[in-house]
C-alpha cells in the first residue's frame, strides 16, 4: 500500500468504522445469512420444485408451442370446476419447468394447479416448494401485510451494504493479503482469513446483488415520489411505469376472443422471443383485458415487454416501451433475478450466494472467538446469546431446509392442507435447533451434533427421494433429469462435507482453551 | 472459438493472471518460490504485464462469446471464481511447502 491510501484511511477512521461494522454483523448477521441462503436457493428454485414435486417430472418439454385455445383454456375449465372465473393465469412450460403453471381467481375463492404441456391437468403438487416458500423467504420472510417483511429484508440490506464498504476500509491489507488464507495455526486467524477471502475477492458479486436487491424495492421502501405523484397507489404507479394495464369489469357478459393469435401479434409486436406468461382478467366480461408476457430467457433485462389486449375484439390496447429510468431499474433488477438462461452464470451466482453465507458466518465466529479471549472461559449471555443466533441461523437453518425436503418426501399425499404441514415443519424444526444450540451452549454451540444432524438429513433426502419416486441417479442420468439429479448430487455433497466436519469437531473438544490460556496471559 | 472451450479458456486465462498476481506479493514469492528473499523488480513488473494481458484477453473471449452484458457480467463473476481459487492453491502449495520444512 502506497504512503498516500495510508493517509488517506487514517486508523482514526479504521476504528471509527469497526463498531458499525461489528455491531450490525452481530445483531442482523443471523437475518442476513437466511436473506443469502434463500437467495442461494433461489436461483435454483425451478430444479428444486422439480425435486419437490416429482408428478412434474415429465421429462424435457416438446417443441411444439403450446396452444392457449386448445390446451390452456380447457385446463383452466377444469380447475374451475363450474365456478365463476374472474382472472386467471398461466405460466407457460419452458426449458426449466416442462409443465405450465394454472393460477384462478374464482368468485368464491382461488385455485391453481399443473398441467402438462398437452392440456392434461396433474395431481395437486401439495407443496409450495421453492419457488412459493424458500424464494419468497428471501425476500419478504413471508410478511406480506403492510410490506413489513420488505423493509425488514431492505434494513438488512442496507446494514450489508455498510458492512461490506466499511470492511473494506477496516481492512488494513487488503492488497497484501488478497490471496492469503492461512488454514493452520489459530482458529481465529483462520477464521479472519477466511472472511477476509469471502468479502474481498468476491466483492464485486457482493456489491452488485445488495444494490440491485435494494434498487428492486425502491418503489416500497422509498414512497415519497409514488405518495407526491399517485397519492400512495403502487399500483397506478407500476402501470405508468411499467407500461401496464388495469380496467374495472363492466358487469356486461361477453364471450374471450382466440389467444393464440394474440399470441402471434404479440411475437410479432417483440420481433422475436417467446412468451412466457399469459394472464387474462376480467374473464367473461366485455372489460376483459389479456396480457402476454415475454420470456426472459435470452436477456438481462427483467423487462418482460408486457402486450396489453382487448379480450373480446383481440385488439392491442397497450404496448409501451420502458422510458430511460425504467429500463435502468429492470436491466439492475434482471442482474438481481437472473432469470437469464445462462448455466454458468447461474452457477456462479448460486456459489457466491453461498460466499456471502460464509462471509457472514466468519464474521460472526470471529467475533465469537475473539471475546472469548476477553471473557475467558465463562461467557457472558451476550456472547452465548450471539453463539445460538450463529448456530441457529447455519447449521440450524440447513436442519430446518433439509427436513423440509425430507418431510416433503415422507408426508402422504392425501393429508389436508399438506403445504401448510411442510411449512409448520421447517418452522418448528429451525425453532427447535435454535433452541437447542441456546441451551446447550457451554464453551462452544453443538456445532458437532447440529453438523451430523445436516449429514443425515441430506443423506435421508437422497434416499427418500429414490424411494419414493424410484428416480435413483442411473435412471436419472438415463432419462437426462437434470435438475433432480443437480438436487441430489449437491445434497450427497452436503451430507459428506457436512459428516466431514462433525468429525473433525468431535474430536476436537475443548478447542481453543489452550491457546486461549496463552492468549489472556497476555492480555 | 469452439463452445466447449470457451469456458474453460476463460476461467483458464483469469487464472493464470491471478496466479502471475499471487506471485507477484512478497510474501507468496517468498513461501512458494525464494524464502531468502521476495520478487525481483523486474519478475514483478513482468508478472503484472502478464496478468493484465491474460484478464484483457479472457474479457475478450468472454464478450466475443456471450455479447456485451452477459460477457462482462460472467468476465467478473468469473475473476472472483478464479482468485479464490488460486488463494486455494495457494495455501494448498503453501501448507505442504511448511509440512516438508518442519
Amino acid at each position: 500500500m502506497t504512503a498516500k491510501t495510508r493517509k488517506l484511511i487514517s486508523s482514526a477512521l479504521r476504528a471509527a468504522m469497526l463498531w458499525p461494522h461489528t455491531w450490525a454483523g452481530v445483531t442482523l448477521g443471523g437475518l442476513l445469512m437466511l436473506i443469502f441462503f434463500m437467495g442461494s436457493l433461489a436461483v435454483f428454485a425451478s430444479e428444486i420444485d422439480r425435486w419437490m414435486m416429482p408428478a412434474t417430472r415429465v421429462g424435457t418439454v416438446e417443441t411444439v408451442p403450446v396452444s392457449l385455445d386448445h390446451a390452456v383454456l380447457p385446463a383452466v375449465e377444469k380447475l374451475a370446476a363450474g365456478r365463476t372465473v374472474r382472472d386467471w393465469y398461466v405460466q407457460l412450460p419452458d426449458e426449466r419447468r416442462p409443465v405450465m403453471a394454472l393460477q384462478l381467481r374464482t368468485e368464491t375463492g382461488n385455485a391453481g394447479g399443473m398441467a402438462t404441456g398437452d392440456g392434461q391437468l396433474l395431481p395437486p403438487v401439495g407443496t409450495l416448494g421453492a419457488t412459493y416458500f424458500f424464494y419468497p423467504l428471501h425476500y419478504s420472510l413471508h410478511l406480506r401485510a403492510g410490506f413489513i417483511g420488505y423493509w425488514i429484508v431492505c434494513f438488512a440490506s442496507v446494514a450489508m451494504l455498510a458492512g461490506l464498504i466499511s470492511g473494506v476500509i477496516i481492512h488494513a491489507r487488503i492488497f497484501k493479503d488478497f490471496f492469503t488464507f492461512r488454514s493452520w495455526g489459530q482458529v481465529r486467524r483462520s477464521l479472519l482469513d477466511l472472511h477476509n477471502l469471502a468479502g474481498v475477492l468476491v466483492l464485486p458479486f457482493h456489491l452488485m446483488i445488495t444494490i440491485t436487491g435494494i434498487v428492486i424495492v425502491l418503489p416500497i421502501v422509498l414512497p415519497a415520489g409514488v405518495q407526491a405523484l399517485y397519492g400512495g397507489d403502487v399500483r397506478r404507479f407500476y402501470d405508468d411505469a411499467l407500461g401496464n394495464y388495469s380496467r374495472p369489469r363492466s358487469g356486461i357478459a361477453a364471450p374471450l376472443a382466440p389467444l393464440d393469435p394474440m399470441v402471434a401479434e404479440a411475437r410479432r409486436l417483440w420481433g422475436g422471443g417467446e412468451p412466457a406468461v399469459v394472464f387474462v382478467y376480467n374473464a367473461g366480461d366485455a372489460a376483459s383485458v389479456v396480457r402476454i408476457n415475454r420470456a426472459l430467457r435470452d436477456r438481462i433485462s427483467l423487462d418482460v415487454q408486457p402486450v396489453f389486449f382487448d379480450g373480446v375484439t383481440g385488439q392491442v390496447l397497450k404496448y409501451q416501451r420502458p422510458g430511460p429510468v425504467v429500463a435502468t431499474h429492470r436491466v439492475l433488477s434482471g442482474l438481481h433475478f437472473a432469470a437469464f438462461d445462462h448455466w454458468p452464470l447461474r452457477w456462479l451466482y448460486f456459489l457466491f450466494g453461498l460466499s456471502g453465507c460464509v462471509l457472514i458466518g466468519t464474521g460472526m465466529l470471529y467475533w465469537m472467538e475473539k471475546r472469548r479471549v476477553a471473557h475467558g472461559v465463562k461467557p457472558g449471555a451476550g456472547w452465548r446469546s450471539v453463539a445460538a443466533i450463529a448456530c441457529g441461523s447455519t447449521s440450524g437453518l440447513l436442519i430446518a431446509t433439509l427436513a423440509m425436503m425430507a418431510a416433503n418426501r415422507l408426508l402422504p399425499a392425501g393429508i389436508p392442507s399438506r403445504e401448510l404441514v411442510e411449512v409448520g415443519l421447517f418452522f418448528v424444526i429451525w425453532i427447535g435447533s435454535a433452541v437447542h444450540a441456546a441451551v446447550s451452549t457451554r464453551t462452544d454451540p453443538p456445532w458437532s451434533e447440529q453438523c451430523t444432524a445436516v449429514a443425515l438429513l441430506a443423506a435421508a433426502c437422497v434416499v427418500l427421494n429414490w424411494i419414493t419416486t424410484g428416480e435413483h441417479p442411473i435412471r436419472a442420468v438415463a432419462a437426462a433429469d437434470w435438475a433432480v439429479l443437480g438436487v441430489d448430487a449437491v445434497l450427497a455433497l452436503t451430507a459428506a462435507a457436512a459428516w466431514r466436519v462433525s468429525r473433525r469437531l468431535a474430536r476436537r473438544r475443548d478447542p481453543e482453551l489452550s491457546t486461549l490460556a496463552e492468549v489472556t496471559d497476555h492480555a | 472459438m469452439p463452445d466447449a472451450l470457451m469456458l474453460p479458456g476463460l476461467f483458464g486465462l483469469c487464472y493464470f493472471a491471478f496466479a502471475a498476481l499471487a506471485l507477484s506479493v512478497e510474501r507468496h514469492w517468498r513461501d512458494l518460490v525464494e524464502s531468502r528473499r521476495g520478487p525481483p523488480r523486474r519478475t514483478v513488473f513482468r508478472l503484472r504485464l502478464a496478468a493484465l494481458l491474460c484478464l484483457a484477453a479472457a474479457l475478450s473471449v468472454a464478450v466475443r462469446h456471450d455479447g456485451t452484458g452477459f460477457g462482462l457480467l460472467l468476465w467478473v463473476l468469473a475473476l472472483s471464481a478464479a482468485a479464490l481459487a488460486v488463494a486455494a492453491t495457494v495455501t494448498w502449495k503453501t501448507r505442504s511447502a511448511r509440512g516438508r520444512a518442519s
